[in-house]
């Protein structure tokens, strides 16, 4: 049987992929955290500026104060985490990072704990576009022993969250208002019209092969067809279609 | 295309198994540092490698292995269900039965990930479609198995959907899950349409094929001829050839097989006789 933390982050890994707005992720994302024990949360697209745009956060929970003070001490530079970032792609708890930082990463401990932020856990996702969403989650508890159990969990509570806000971005950029079809849609199906596969129009636009299969999908329903091919050929008709 | 190896036509496969296995071995002992697996003269192979096992195989043009995947019933056993049940939520549908699968062991190898160009990343969703048009033929409604949570993001974007089944786990390698796919035409038509391909995939190559056609090699060409669009430009075609692949690849009723073998016996009835 499961208790009832469990029962929150199953209820969350298994429905995540149905909920439809950002918010309503974010709300049942925060309640299965909450579950076992973290109540801030903040995910970063952090090589954005790649795509010339600022690193947005897709989401955060009450790391605004933090984040202020962290990037205000050019904490950066001596912040532990960093360090295992650059060496890993795995995921890890601020109590493994501890032991490899300075005098200055000690004062930074103290000072986030003087925000409430004991712990923390770190969580990276790589999306297929080569996107990279990086998850922080803190809590006021001092758990430097957490149960690898839980640990499992919160890490894939955090993939799955970070995972489905990353899509969220992805599709934000998109115009559904648009004209008879949106830039992107018309963008996905001009390079589907070239014999383009999921994965090579995502290479090209940037996006995820999924985001592709999902403005493909939109596009099929606006013109009122059932076959991608005969989506291309409706829009090449009447003009829609577009390489950028 | 993707071979379908089963234990019908696993005898004219004896290398391309062969590396498979030992293909297995490097990306689940080597690269994925799984070591209590069992290794036999080099290659990985485990209880599930019996006479059900099904074997999903994609190969370049000069039969070098690309992808790999393993299916097998699980109406006797299922590793989800009998050693990892840990993973199953409670109220889940049961995991083992007549109309369930288990897939495992899918892995794509290093020359083929180094590969750049047009159809990079599309060999593992054409494995999945020849399994999932087997599956449907044989009226299967689901797929189980079990994933590492590090690549579940790239499974959440890819056209297929795939749930988890239960509250994913340590182990000593990383986080495990089990999951399961709902096998649907709609979904095999999603899967075929992301990787711009219309017609089956699979195919089972039999005596009769190498008789025909010469070798792996040769029949592999003549039924990727057989299923390129005409429309497409500069496509290579033999018509003849493909003509009779096209007809055997749709001949679910076994008939083309039939009149191939009994060739040149004497016909059944003559007019004017």
């Amino acid at each position: 049987m499961l208790n009832s933390a469990e029962q929150q982050a199953w209820d969350f890994l298994s429905k995540a992929p149905h909920y439809g707005a950002p918010s309503e992720v974010e709300d049942h994302f925060g309640r299965a955290l909450a579950a076992f024990g973290y109540d801030r949360f903040a995910a970063t697209l952090v090589n954005a500026e790649r795509y010339g745009k600022e690193p947005p956060a897709l989401s955060r929970q009450d790391f605004d104060a933090w984040d202020s003070r962290y990037w205000g001490e050019r904490y950066v530079v001596h912040d532990p985490c960093v360090k295992l970032l650059l060496k890993s792609s795995k995921s890890f708890a601020w109590s493994d990072a501890k032991p490899l930082g300075d005098q200055r990463a000690h004062a930074m401990w103290g000072e986030a704990s003087e925000f409430g932020m004991n712990d923390g856990y770190v969580v990276r996702v790589f999306g297929p576009a080569g996107h990279e969403v990086l998850i922080r989650m803190s809590t006021a508890a001092n758990t430097p022993d957490i149960d690898p159990a839980d640990r499992a969990v919160v890490e894939s509570l955090a993939t799955v969250f970070g995972t489905i806000m990353l899509k969220h971005w992805e599709l934000q950029d998109d115009n559904p208002d648009y004209g008879v079809i949106s830039e992107r849609q018309a963008q996905c199906l001009y390079w589907a019209s070239r014999g383009k596969t999921d994965w090579e129009i995502g290479a090209i636009l940037e996006l995820s092969p999924r985001t592709v299969h999902h403005h493909i999908e939109a596009a099929k329903k606006r013109l009122g067809v059932v076959k991608r091919q005969e989506a291309v050929m409706k829009a090449g008709e009447l003009g829609l279609l577009k390489a950028s | 295309m993707i071979h379908i190896i089963t234990c019908e036509n696993r005898h004219l496969y004896g290398p391309q198994l062969w590396a498979m296995h030992e293909e297995r071995r490097k990306q689940c002992v080597e690269k994925n540092g799984w070591v209590d697996l069992v290794v036999l003269d080099g290659g990985e192979v485990d209880d599930y490698d019996d006479a059900r096992a099904i074997y999903l195989l994609g190969f370049d043009d000069d039969m070098q292995l690309e992808v790999g995947l393993r299916l097998r019933p699980t109406d006797d056993r299922c590793m989800l269900a009998d050693k990892f049940a840990h993973l199953i939520a409670p109220g889940e549908l049961p995991k083992k039965g007549a109309d369930v699968w288990e897939a495992s062991r899918l892995f794509t190898t290093e020359a083929y990930r180094a590969k750049k160009g047009p159809g990079r990343g599309a060999r593992v969703f054409e494995a999945w479609a020849a399994a999932m048009e087997l599956a449907l033929v044989n009226n299967i409604s689901r797929f189980v198995g079990m994933i590492d949570m590090a690549l579940y993001p790239g499974i959440m974007n890819s056209p297929i959907d795939t749930r988890l089944v239960g509250l994913p786990r340590p182990y000593e390698y990383g986080v495990v899950a089990g999951s399961e796919i709902l096998l649907s035409r709609e979904l095999l038509h999603r899967v075929r349409e992301s990787i711009a391909i219309e017609s089956t995939i699979g195919y089972h190559v039999d005596e009769q094929d190498l008789r025909a056609f010469g070798d792996l090699a040769a029949v592999q060409r003549q039924v990727l001829r057989a299923m390129t669009p005409q429309i497409l430009p500069g496509s290579e075609r033999d018509e003849t050839l493909s003509a009779e692949a096209l007809f055997r690849l749709h001949d679910a009723s076994g008939k083309a097989r039939r009149i191939w073998s009994d060739r040149g016996q004497k016909p059944e009835f003559q007019l004017n006789a």
